[in-house]
């Protein structure tokens, strides 16, 4: 379309006059009308608008101006804004706090709610607990049960010694015994009744040799739980011999074990020879 | 050059003090639309008597067209025209309504208020043609209708204060429709080139 053309179609559009095909053609246009024609658009749009500029100016009655402004004192617009706003302040006034049980309701169902998660958690913790403390006893039994068949292992032998231990005044309920592969030089110490030892503290086996002037040799140190017996596998045994031996003893010592006994004497025997 | 200038800066703020009334009316502050409506009615009231031709519909239109800009204030939109040529596009297109039916809009077609404002020209508001009233322009106005042929002049007159459509001006005036097509294109075109001129020098 020449600028001519759109000028033309313009005018008659500015003047409201378009109509039909016309009218939908051109407002087609306009959607991708340049800016020079948009501009001459406007500039017809409100050349037309002026045309009342030109008409002998007439001033309407006051009464026109008071009726509108009474109107609009309850306009529906403003009866409108009014519920608009009243919907707006709605969501901001608080409500009027309930009553009653109803008051507290929000706290009980928060407290309920709290409790539930406390309780929750504490449920887990106990479980978590027990769970631990499965794990500790499981790994107790399966060492227990290691022991054990270390103990058969021993007891299988084709040749076992036994070295009975009794307990000593200081606990005269222990007692213990030591089973002795001498082929395979490995022993079980068995004890019972043997007091639990402090954190701070082991017990201590004991060779005491018939030779060498009865000097104690160490045969390994362990702790002793809650449970009445308990078995220690002697790994290697200083002496083969058991008439080289004195006897065996069990005493309180530092936890680790010490080079030269210490401590009190729990239980101790000497071999039947 | 000067006093042009000095005409188009007064025209500017003249619709600024227009935009910030709406703005204010936007809010329900009556006193605002007591200000735009002594403003403005006089011309409103000129322009709907002279279409519908009765003063009591014409109070009664003025009433209603006001009434509007209290209701839809908020939907002028300050880049895409004046506040002048909103409410005068809302009176002659609400007389042509009350002259063609009760009320009913039976505009052939036309300048909507909503096509007037999507004509979005961002240099409208700097064109003093797109910016306001005043009493330099209402001579301008009168000027340039006498420069138009007495042809170009009764069928704009006819079409724009009478509200006849293009083919009742045909019928009245026993001429083509489209020599009136003409006319009034080339009597809108000619009245747009002379208030740019008469601006420009």
């Amino acid at each position: 379309m020449t600028r001519d053309e759109f000028l033309q179609l313009g005018a008659e559009y500015a003047a409201g006059c378009l109509q039909g095909k016309e009218l939908e053609d051109f407002e087609a246009y306009l959607q991708t009308a340049t800016a020079q024609e948009r501009n001459d658009l406007a500039e017809l749009v409100n050349t037309v608008s002026l045309l009342p500029l030109a008409l002998e100016r007439k001033t309407p009655p006051e009464s026109v101006r008071e009726e509108l402004l009474k109107q609009t004192r309850l306009s529906p617009r403003a009866r409108d804004s009014v519920e608009e706003r009243t919907k707006e302040m709605a969501g901001k006034i608080p409500r009027p706090r309930p009553s009653g049980w109803r008051a507290w309701m929000p706290f009980g169902l928060t407290f309920a709610g709290l409790a539930m998660v406390i309780g929750f958690a504490v449920y887990v913790a106990g479980l978590l607990n027990t769970i631990e403390s499965q794990n500790r006893r499981l790994v107790e039994l399966q060492d227990q049960l290691q022991r054990k068949e270390e103990l058969l292992g021993v007891l299988s032998a084709k040749q076992v010694d036994m070295v009975l231990m009794s307990g000593l005044p200081s606990n005269p309920t222990s007692y213990g015994k030591i089973i002795w592969d001498r082929e395979k030089r490995i022993a079980i110490l068995q004890v019972s009744n043997l007091p639990p030892v402090p954190s701070d503290k082991d017990y201590q086996l004991w060779v005491i040799k018939s030779a060498d002037g009865g000097q104690p040799i160490s045969a390994g140190v362990f702790a002793v739980g809650s449970t009445e017996s308990f078995y220690f596998k002697i790994e290697q045994l200083a002496v083969t011999n058991p008439r080289e031996i004195a006897a065996f003893a069990i005493t309180l010592e530092p936890k680790g074990g010490v080079p030269a006994p210490t401590g009190a004497m729990y239980v101790a025997g000497s071999p039947k020879l | 050059m000067l006093v042009v200038l000095a005409i188009i800066k007064a025209l500017l703020e003249r619709n600024e003090v227009d935009v910030r009334l709406l703005e204010r009316i936007v809010k329900q502050e009556q006193a605002a639309l007591a200000e735009l409506y002594d403003r403005y009615a006089p011309l409103v009231y000129t322009l709907v008597i002279r279409i519908v031709k009765s003063a009591p519909d014409a109070e009664d239109l003025l009433q209603e067209i006001f009434l509007q800009v209290w209701n839809k204030a908020n939907t002028f939109v300050q880049t895409k025209g004046s506040v002048y040529t909103w409410i005068v596009t809302i009176a002659r297109n609400k007389a042509i309504d009350r002259l063609r039916g009760a009320d009913k809009p039976q505009r052939d077609a036309g300048v909507g208020d909503e096509m007037l404002l999507s004509l979005r020209d961002e240099t409208a508001m700097a064109n003093p043609l797109m910016t306001t009233i005043s009493s330099e322009y209402e001579k301008m106005m009168r000027d340039g209708l006498a420069t138009l042929s007495a042809e170009q002049r009764t069928v704009i007159e006819m079409s724009y204060y009478e509200g006849l459509t293009q083919a009742q001006i045909s019928d009245q005036l026993n001429i083509p429709l489209g020599t009136v097509k003409t006319r009034m294109r080339n009597g809108i075109i000619k009245l747009r080139d002379f208030l740019k001129e008469r601006i420009e020098k």
